[in-house]
């Protein structure tokens, strides 16, 4: 097999005193989908927020590998331009600077990391009207300032969207199907799967299992604790969803 | 900084003959260290002299034609007149607790809860804090207040009290006009809660001008709500400074309501020292005639994670002026400070002015302040409806604006009260319908 | 995150002497320091005025002697000794640079991050060379064509001479000498500025910026614009320039006077980028300007737009009297403070006339550890019936260090005025920047993305080129705040 594009060894993390993360390893290959599921509270967004390189988390253990470059080194714009892409529970709102505005900066910024040239404004606006359509956004919102004003619904096509645009090795999906019905939740999905690759692979983070449906994952991990306790196929989700958390939880406590 | 240009005038002549005259019997006892406070303060208020027009403070509100009606200060008495007909309409809103030209009034009980100031300031504890939240250094009204006032009270609460304090300043016009200065200091200790309203009511034919300086403090999780009710006739003046200073986790409700009088001005301060206080303050002006209805208010975080908020509503008719200063203040150290206002006006005369001035000044960097200030007329999609319905213009009129006006009474938290202003409120409306 | 370099601040702090003036007779006199009634004639003398311009300079002085300097707004700086400046000072010529290789390679850079044409980069840094001459003959190019319209675009020095019937009607008529303290002393010893009338109906074809930037010249520090737009006239207009200029001069006290009379309309924008003082406080422009506009025909339009970036004090209030029933009055502020700046800017809007109405837009952003205040009135006088006006000031905070202050000041004496203010203090918040950073944006870029989303009202009120200077301007004067 290929290298992976993630390799996590003993991750160790905290936010003040408390330890969130307590030992997580995973490794995720290109092409592959991971699902990471979780009760509320198990560190599933500390992780995702980790791998980004938010700054309120320290990292007391363990090393995180990507594409074979140590992730913990970079600031959170060098990971982005390395092809870390991490879609938001709670995408932000900029007042006053349009998604246009925004994904062009952004773009170039990899573009140039990358030894590429800038787009100019007709091929950038070229780009933008073929991704949008993947996930059904209207050419409006180009020039609408970044989710100002959006509809939950609306924040989370828009980041997928930038995913399309941006075209990320990895794209971790924090919750993106929270707060979505189910019409807007297949929309996101579609996106998604139709940005599905041999080189790329995705980590998808959910408290539920109904996203699994239409993003199908490889690999289900069951993140409890501030580590994964149990990993199987696809059909571990399914098995989540009809014995609850519970059910892992109270058999692997006493393995731990 | 420079020296405020004194204003030499027949006035301050009149005030310091009156200082000279009253100086050592103001105390009601001997107190030498009260009197060289004293002297100190009207050397500063001397040296300050009556604000003019042309302190930034002052720019809307002009003191000298209130001054110029000549106020004296209350004689000596030798009886008592009965104050039993201006009393009683107040009983049914709390515990009535009157003071006569500044002087407590013995009470039916409750010793322990109010003292009279002169006694309580021979208590070196409550001496200390006289001045420490209200100095009379720069502050030319609160100077007056410090070389002449002539009583006032000491108010501690420990525990959550439930009767409401109706402290009624009664001023005797009966011989003239007259000047009476109030000082008074109030505790909510730690957890303590207390609702107190203040009101003022005038004897006789003469005019009279309060001027009220109140130091409180609110206590760690204290709560205090304070009400300040003007709905006296147009003879009745009043300048008012309320120094409230909040621990951590203090609650203030500070709710004014200006529905009569002649000139009033009020100066309330919450001064926010300790984290997770909260403060607000909510006032409305109903003007009518030449009255003159100035709000000026300030709100200080000094620490993180203070939250504050303020509505400040006016309805202006006749010759009537309102003003509308609110300051906030955010500290560098006050992060995580919330802090809105907003002052909403109605003119409805052409005669009637409006001055408002919101002023946000914020050294801190991790806020969010807001504030928004509206001045118009009725709307009249609404005015519409009402008609459509089948109301006279007069009465719609009169609907819309009590609606806008009961937004603040809403606040008062003692029901008698809120009905007797909201009462008030509606017959100035339909008063100046049939005007 | 490494040490940013602030251009702004080496550029300005480096030994290198740049000129612009390019008019090729300049007299190397200077008179010496001090103020007085000879200090003036003479001054009126070297301009060869009448004397009628004379006795309206004495007359200013004479107010000026019984005025006493203002102290109101919220700045603080060190006693300005009047009599220590030279008021009429030709600027001396040291060695010009003969090429842009021998100009301060930190200058250039400036230049290019701003996008600044080739052949005005010349011009700003003073280069001496035929490019200079190439914008002379396109300066009067523009002029013929202007002269064409009926359109009088002149220096004020020349239309003093040319257009006395203009001049002494209208000079003073807004602002007048004995309104303040600055303007008084302005009054008195002006040195030059702008001349524009516009006849009746006509529109100016052109921004009159290009010109403008291309003619820049040392009009001093104390300088005069007067424009008159006539009945149904129009024009934009465009004072300052975004690229850096060294300036020698610590005061500045300018009038700028607007006229519209019926139906019609100036627009006046102004980029304003002096130099700011170091990261100490130390030099910097006093910049104390009285802008005024008078809307004194009906359905006549006024509309200030600013970018202050510069100076280290901005004492400065656009205002528009808003006389003429149906009047529009604008105005759009951008004010960016860092370091130890300190800024006290706003308008006046005086509603006067009917159905007056006005429209008030502030953006403020302070970092380091500069204070930044927006001061303004609206005014709706008692026979203004139905003005109205909406006022927008916001105020950014960058760093905890700076101050952020309002004070909007309000006086509604009719019954049938609308007036509605609103104000917010926020600050660019850590999940904005993280988000940025997330997509690969640092946060250099991220801040000027911010900042310029956040300005972009005002922005867009400026002629289109301008606007992408003064976005680059923007983000330069903020480097190295955040991080």
């Amino acid at each position: 097999m290929a290298e992976p594009i993630l390799r996590i060894r003993n991750l160790h993390a905290r936010v003040g005193e408390t330890e969130i993360l307590r030992g997580v390893n995973l490794d995720v290959y290109p092409g592959q989908v991971h699902a990471i599921m979780g009760p509320n509270g198990s560190g599933k967004s500390t992780l995702a927020a980790v791998l980004a390189g938010r700054e309120d988390y320290e990292v007391t253990e363990g090393e995180v590998l990507f594409d074979g470059k140590n992730l913990l080194e970079m600031d959170p714009e060098e990971r982005a331009r390395e092809g870390l892409f991490l879609a938001f529970q709670y995408p932000v709102e900029i007042p006053g600077v349009s998604t246009a505005t925004f994904l062009k900066t952004a773009l170039n910024e990899l573009r140039k990391h990358r030894g590429q040239e800038p787009l100019d404004a007709m091929e950038f606006m070229n780009l933008m009207r073929e991704r949008a359509a993947l996930v059904k956004i209207d050419p409006t919102f180009f020039s609408r300032s970044v989710n100002e004003g959006f509809s939950g619904g609306e924040k989370k096509r828009n980041e997928i969207f930038q995913l399309a645009m941006l075209e990320p090795r990895l794209a971790i999906l924090d919750e993106t199907d929270s707060g979505l019905d189910i019409d807007a939740l297949k929309i996101v999905a579609d996106g998604v799967n139709a940005l599905r690759s041999p080189e790329r692979a995705f980590l998808v983070i959910t408290h539920y299992q109904r996203l699994l449906n239409y993003i199908v994952p490889d690999v289900v991990h069951v993140l409890y604790r501030g580590r994964i306790i149990k990993t199987g196929p696809k059909e571990l989700a399914l098995e989540l969803e009809a014995k609850g958390y519970e059910w892992v939880t109270e058999t692997d406590e006493v393995a731990l | 900084m420079t020296t405020p240009r004194v204003e030499r005038s027949p006035i301050l002549e009149q005030i310091a003959a009156d200082f000279a005259q009253r100086v050592e019997s103001s105390n009601g006892h001997a107190n030498p260290e009260l009197h060289a406070l004293r002297r100190q303060a009207f050397d500063e208020f001397q040296r300050l002299g009556i604000p003019t027009v042309r302190h930034e403070e002052w720019k809307y509100t002009n003191l000298f034609p209130l001054l110029a009606k000549g106020f004296h200060l209350p004689p000596h008495r030798t009886e008592l007149p009965s104050l039993d007909a201006v009393l009683a309409p107040l009983r049914r809103w709390g515990r009535v607790v009157p003071l006569l030209d500044g002087q407590l009034l013995p009470h039916q009980d409750e010793p322990d809860l109010l003292q009279p100031l002169s006694e309580a300031l021979r208590d070196q504890r409550w001496f200390e804090r006289l001045g420490r939240l209200a100095p009379f250094e720069g502050n030319a009204i609160v100077a007056w207040n410090a070389a002449f006032f002539a009583g006032g009270f000491v108010l501690r609460v420990t525990n959550e009290r439930t009767e409401p304090v109706v402290a009624v300043s009664v001023l005797d016009g009966r011989a003239g006009n007259v000047a009476v200065h109030e000082r008074h200091l109030l505790e909510v200790a730690p957890g303590a809660s207390l609702v107190l309203v203040l009101v003022q009511r005038v004897l006789g034919e003469g005019e009279a001008l309060l001027n009220q300086v109140l130091e409180g403090w609110i206590g760690e999780n204290a709560s205090l709500t304070l009400v300040l009710v003007q709905d006296a006739p147009q003879t009745a003046h009043a300048i008012t400074t309320h120094e409230l200073e909040l621990a951590r986790s203090a609650r203030l409700e500070l709710i004014t309501v200006s529905i009569g009088g002649g000139f009033l001005r009020n100066m309330p301060a919450a001064r926010l020292v300790g984290e997770g206080a909260d403060a607000q303050l909510y006032g409305l002006t109903l003007a009518d005639g030449s009255m003159l209805v100035d709000h000026h208010t300030t709100v200080e975080h000094r620490v993180a994670h203070c939250t504050s908020n303020e509505l400040y509503k006016a309805i202006l008719d006749g010759r009537s002026t309102g003003v509308f200063n609110g300051k906030i203040l955010v500290q560098p150290n006050a992060q995580k400070t919330s802090a809105y206002q907003a002052n909403r006006n109605i003119v409805l005369s052409s005669r009637a002015t409006i001055n408002t001035k919101p002023q946000l000044e914020i050294f801190a960097n991790d806020v969010r302040c807001t504030h928004g200030c509206t001045v118009g007329r009725l709307d009249r999609e609404a005015l519409f409806y009402l008609r459509s319905r089948g109301l006279s213009k007069q009465e719609a009129e009169a609907l819309l604006l009590a609606a806008f006006a009961e937004e603040i009474t809403a606040k008062v938290p003692i029901e008698s009260l809120r009905t007797d202003l909201n009462a008030h409120i509606e017959h100035l409306l339909h008063a100046d319908e049939l005007a | 995150m490494s040490e940013h370099v602030d251009i702004l601040d080496q550029l300005t702090a480096s030994d290198y002497e740049y000129k612009y003036g390019f008019e090729s007779q300049i007299e190397e006199e200077v008179v010496p320091p001090g103020l007085n009634e000879e200090t003036i004639r003479l001054i009126s003398e070297k301009k060869g005025e009448p004397e009628w311009m004379l006795q309206w300079r004495l007359q200013a002085f004479r107010y000026w002697q019984t005025m006493k300097e203002p102290h109101w707004a919220n700045v603080r700086y060190t006693p300005i000794d009047y009599q220590a400046i030279s008021y009429y000072a030709a600027p001396k010529r040291k060695a010009q640079p003969r090429s842009l290789d021998e100009v301060d390679p930190e200058l250039r850079r400036t230049f290019e991050k701003l996008g600044i044409p080739l052949h005005e980069q010349e011009v700003l840094a003073g280069v001496a060379v035929d490019a200079v001459l190439d914008s002379v003959s396109v300066a009067t190019t523009f002029r013929e064509k202007l002269q064409s319209l009926g359109i009088i675009f002149c220096s004020m020095s020349e239309a003093i001479r040319e257009y006395p019937d203009l001049v002494r009607k209208y000079l003073g008529s807004v602002v007048p000498p004995n309104d303040n303290f600055f303007a008084a002393l302005n009054s008195a010893v002006f040195s030059d500025g702008s001349f524009c009338y516009l006849p009746p109906g006509v529109r100016c074809p052109i921004e009159l910026s290009t010109y403008f930037r291309i003619n820049a010249r040392n009009t001093g520090q104390f300088e005069r614009t007067l424009i008159i737009a006539d009945e149904g006239a129009y024009v934009s207009y465009l004072e300052g320039c975004t690229a850096p200029m060294r300036d020698e001069n610590q005061l500045h006290a300018a009038v700028v006077e607007l006229v519209a009379l019926a139906g019609a309309e100036i627009k006046y924008s102004t980029v304003q980028n002096w130099y700011p003082g170091d990261r100490e406080g130390r030099g910097g422009i006093y910049n104390f300007v009285t802008k005024r506009g008078i809307c004194l025909g009906e359905s006549s339009k006024i509309s200030w737009t600013q970018v202050e970036t510069g100076s280290a004090i901005t004492w400065k209030y656009p205002s528009v009297i808003l006389k003429g029933d149906n009047s529009v009055g604008e105005f759009y502020s951008v004010a960016v403070t860092n370091h130890r700046q300190q800024a006290d800017t706003g308008t006046k809007m005086t509603h006067i006339g009917r159905n007056t109405r006005s429209r008030i837009v502030s953006k403020g952003i302070s970092a380091g550890y500069s204070q930044n205040s927006y001061r303004g009135l609206v005014r709706v006088n008692p026979g203004a019936d139905g003005a109205r006006n909406f006022s927008q000031c916001d105020s950014l905070l960058i760093g905890d260090k700076c101050g952020a202050h309002t004070f909007p000041y309000i006086e509604v004496h009719n019954p049938t005025a609308i007036v509605e203010h609103e104000a917010t203090t926020s600050k660019i918040g850590e999940d904005i920047l993280f988000y940025c950073n997330q997509r690969g944006i640092d946060t250099e870029t991220a801040v000027a993305l911010i900042i310029n989303g956040y300005a972009r009202e005002v922005l867009s009120k400026l002629p289109m080129e301008f606007a992408v200077e003064a976005q680059k301007l923007l983000a330069i004067s903020l480097e190295g705040s955040v991080g």
